[in-house]
């Protein structure tokens, strides 16, 4: 019969893999685990840890490295136990081992460090390109092939230890540029990472503009010690002074030196390239006007000297000023330097005794300063110019100033009070040319009726003394008193019109006595003549007859008072008439109706 | 039955492209691929990986007793293909260290695939179908003496050869998992 069992469960199978395991078991046991182990441990001497100097003398204390299979550690943690340095770095990322593991939570000893790979391997072994050489203060970026275009490898720099010798550096660059590699070394010393970060930070691609300093025109050509001589570390070389004097001062044909830097007014290219320099920014004294067109040695007579030359306007023009120093020295206080006679500027409000107002200010210079280039002396009263112009011919003076202003010969502002005649009123307001026919003022009569004789509503029939009843103000309502006449009005007298009494404007002559005006009434018939104030009064026209009274008798002596009866009564159309019969119906002896 | 040896030759062939790529990977890095690496260590996997093809792949047909799944001829042929390139695999994982339990494994691999080439010769000394199953008419031909002896031979070979695999794997398995605590768990 055929046997269908796979031949992995045959009694013998099974007994063979029984056998192995107890082998395999025995022999780990006997071995002390070495039976597991891929190779011997590494015995290079290294620096003594606990004793030891190398793994290998751990031996079979498989432990030391390896925990229990009960443990919670790692293998990780046993190698910190020993190499506890390694285990302060790795928190720290500004250590090698701290900025390898990061926070990767993969990386562990082992990626990096391997043994059982026999006595003599390395214990350390790491892609050049993964390794953060550069927390170590030199990258790599560099160093990525040797001269034949192989890899580097660790052991091309650190062949035996990775505490690093920088004669490794000289060394290895001699055999790249043996030239400048010893030149290099007696420039800046053989200590190369003084200066080199492995980024070539210092190195064929550095680009000087990055150090505050580009390199352009002669300066391209130079030597390095030339500028950084003695400089044997970066801060050296960073510290190397960027002013053009410290390198160039021995250069300097200035005899008396300068403040300014070199390049100011040189350039790169060479001392006596395109020697530029801007006066603008950097000197005392813009260049404008003709002064741009002007050579540098018109002004800097004395060669390579600038500073210091004079920037006061007659230093250089003291033969050409036709004042003869008059104005002083500083011609720009006037002129500009487009040209002597361009716009020629003075602030005559600054500078002298005349302020130039009004008219004033667009008159030519010449105008008033008619002697050439003659302007101090001049003579500021008015008279000096105007007299010609005067129209009171000498009458006011020569000082015009004191009614006149510049603006205009018409805007003259009197003070009237000055004078006898003061300007009150309505005077106040009138054009002086109103008094003062054809400019003429002195002499002008200060009476009213010089002027108002025109306007007298009365025709002179009060004289010329206007004032007395009339004010500056207006001619109505004048200001005359009746009571001052000798017919002071009282009564219904002063509730009447002027005219009334006045005919046509007619004041004078007007008759005092009261027929002038009122006549002499028919009613009266001439009986009582034309004394009425005797009868009457201005405050009652209506008078009281007292007697005595023809056929009636007085009665009681209070006058005519006959029953009370008023004149009229009686009379009842004149004084000559009489009737009873408007009181008494008949002649009945007195009686009423 | 197996007619010429195109297996063995394609086997050569393969264990040639392996070793170029093995030989350019080591001019390229300077250094034996370790088998802890990522080249030795998939090296390893693979060869394990075609190893445990090649014993468990043509059992489990010779006991299927069904065509469906092919000729037993074409599984033999593929047993003896990934016998070989496998353990040539895993030889080169061991980066040419033969130590401990790992070197251990390399020569029950060794012993396993020489009494492989072995129980070949022997199997084919009795004639087959197709199939896999002895060809009474060709064995008909032969001298009785001759095809006992070479059955016996072959039964003998069985049961050395099966147990050595047995042992192999076993040892294999606890390479594996003393690789998997010490190297994958760090422990």
């Amino acid at each position: 019969m055929r046997d269908n069992r796979l031949g992995c469960t045959t009694p013998l199978a099974i007994f063979a893999s029984i056998i192995t395991l107890l082998v395999i078991a025995g022999t780990s046991y006997a071995s002390g685990s070495r039976f597991f182990t891929a190779g011997s441990l590494n015995a290079q001497p290294g620096r003594e840890i606990g004793g030891i100097t190398s793994h290998a003398e751990i031996g079979n204390d498989c432990a030391q490295c390896h925990p229990e299979p009960w443990s919670s550690e790692y293998m990780g943690d046993r190698c910190v136990r020993c190499h506890t340095d390694i285990g302060k770095e790795l928190p720290d990322q500004s250590t090698i081992h701290g900025a390898l593991k990061g926070d990767s939570a993969t990386l562990n000893c082992r990626t990096c460090h391997h043994d059982h790979r026999g006595s003599t391997a390395l214990l350390t072994e790491v892609a050049s390109n993964d390794f953060p050489h550069a927390v170590t203060g030199f990258a790599l970026t560099s160093h990525q092939k040797l001269n034949d275009t192989t890899a580097f490898t660790c052991l091309d720099c650190h062949p035996s230890d990775f505490e690093f010798d920088p004669t490794i550096c000289v060394t290895c660059h001699l055999k790249v540029d043996n030239v400048f590699t010893i030149a290099h070394g007696l420039q800046f010393s053989e200590n190369c990472l003084a200066c080199h970060d492995g980024k070539d930070t210092y190195g064929k691609a550095f680009d000087h503009a990055q150090a505050r300093f580009a390199l352009m025109g002669k300066h391209t050509g130079l030597l390095c010690t030339q500028c950084h001589l003695n400089a044997r570390s970066i801060v050296d070389l960073q510290s190397a002074p960027t002013d053009c004097q410290n390198c160039h001062q021995k250069d300097d044909p200035h005899p008396r030196g300068t403040s300014f830097e070199c390049a100011t007014c040189h350039n790169t290219n060479g001392w006596e390239e395109n020697v530029a320099f801007d006066h603008q920014l950097a000197a005392n004294f813009k260049l404008e006007g003709k002064h741009t067109g002007v050579t540098c040695d018109k002004c800097h007579t004395t060669h390579h000297l600038f500073i210091g030359a004079p920037t006061d306007c007659v230093a250089c023009h003291e033969k050409e000023d036709p004042h003869e120093q008059r104005y002083g020295t500083r011609c720009d206080d006037c002129h500009i330097p487009t040209g002597w006679q361009e716009n020629v500027k003075f602030d005559h409000n600054l500078a002298v005794n005349f302020k130039l107002e009004g008219k004033h200010i667009s008159v030519p210079c010449e105008q008033c300063h008619t002697i050439p280039h003659q302007f101090i002396g001049t003579p500021i009263d008015c008279f000096a110019c105007h007299e010609k112009e005067d129209k009171h011919n000498g009458e006011y003076g020569t000082n015009c100033g004191a009614c006149h202003d510049p603006s205009e010969w018409k805007n003259a502002t009197v003070d009237h009070n000055i004078f006898a005649f003061t300007l009150t009123g309505a005077h106040q307001t009138i054009p002086c040319l109103n008094c003062h026919i054809n400019n003429i003022f002195k002499g002008t009569p200060s009476v009213c009726a010089a002027c108002h004789g025109k306007d007298d509503a009365h025709r002179g029939a009060y004289g010329n003394d206007c004032q007395f009843c009339h004010t500056t103000s207006a001619w109505k309502p004048s200001t005359f008193s009746h009571n001052k006449t000798r017919f002071p009005l009282s009564g219904r007298h002063g509730g009447l019109s002027c005219t009334a009494c006045h005919k046509n404007g007619q004041f004078a002559g007007t008759p005092a006595s009261c027929a002038g005006c009122h006549g002499n009434p028919a009613f009266h018939r001439g009986l009582f003549g034309n004394n009425c104030e005797s009868c009457h009064n201005t405050s009652n026209w209506s008078a009281s007859y007292k007697g005595p009274h023809p056929n009636i008798a007085d009665e009681g002596g209070r006058g005519v008072n006959h029953g009370g009866a008023s004149c009229r009564d009686c009379h009842t159309k004149s004084l000559t008439q009489a009737t009873c019969t408007k009181c008494h119906s008949n002649n009945d002896g007195g009686e009423k109706d | 039955m197996l007619r010429g040896a195109k297996e063995l030759w394609l086997a050569i062939l393969a264990c040639l492209l392996i070793t170029g790529l093995y030989a350019g990977f080591t001019v390229l890095t300077g250094k034996i691929p370790a088998a802890s690496e990522f080249v030795g260590h998939t090296i390893g996997i693979l060869g394990f990986i075609l190893m445990i093809l090649t014993e468990t792949l043509y059992s489990l047909r010779k006991r299927s007793r069904s065509a469906r799944w092919g000729r037993m001829s074409g599984w033999l042929q593929f047993h003896i293909f990934t016998g070989i390139v496998g353990p040539f695999m895993v030889l080169l994982h061991s980066s040419w260290k033969f130590n401990g339990l790992a070197g251990a494994v390399i020569i029950l691999t060794g012993i396993v695939v020489f009494s492989g080439f072995i129980g070949r010769y022997i199997y084919t000394r009795i004639p087959r179908t197709a199939d896999g199953f002895e060809d009474e008419g060709a064995i008909a031909g032969m001298q009785k003496a001759a095809v006992a002896n070479a059955r016996r031979l072959m039964a003998l070979w069985h049961t050395i050869h099966i147990p050595i695999g047995m042992a192999l794997f076993t040892a294999a398995f606890v390479h594996i998992i003393g690789a998997l605590y010490y190297a994958t768990f760090l422990r």
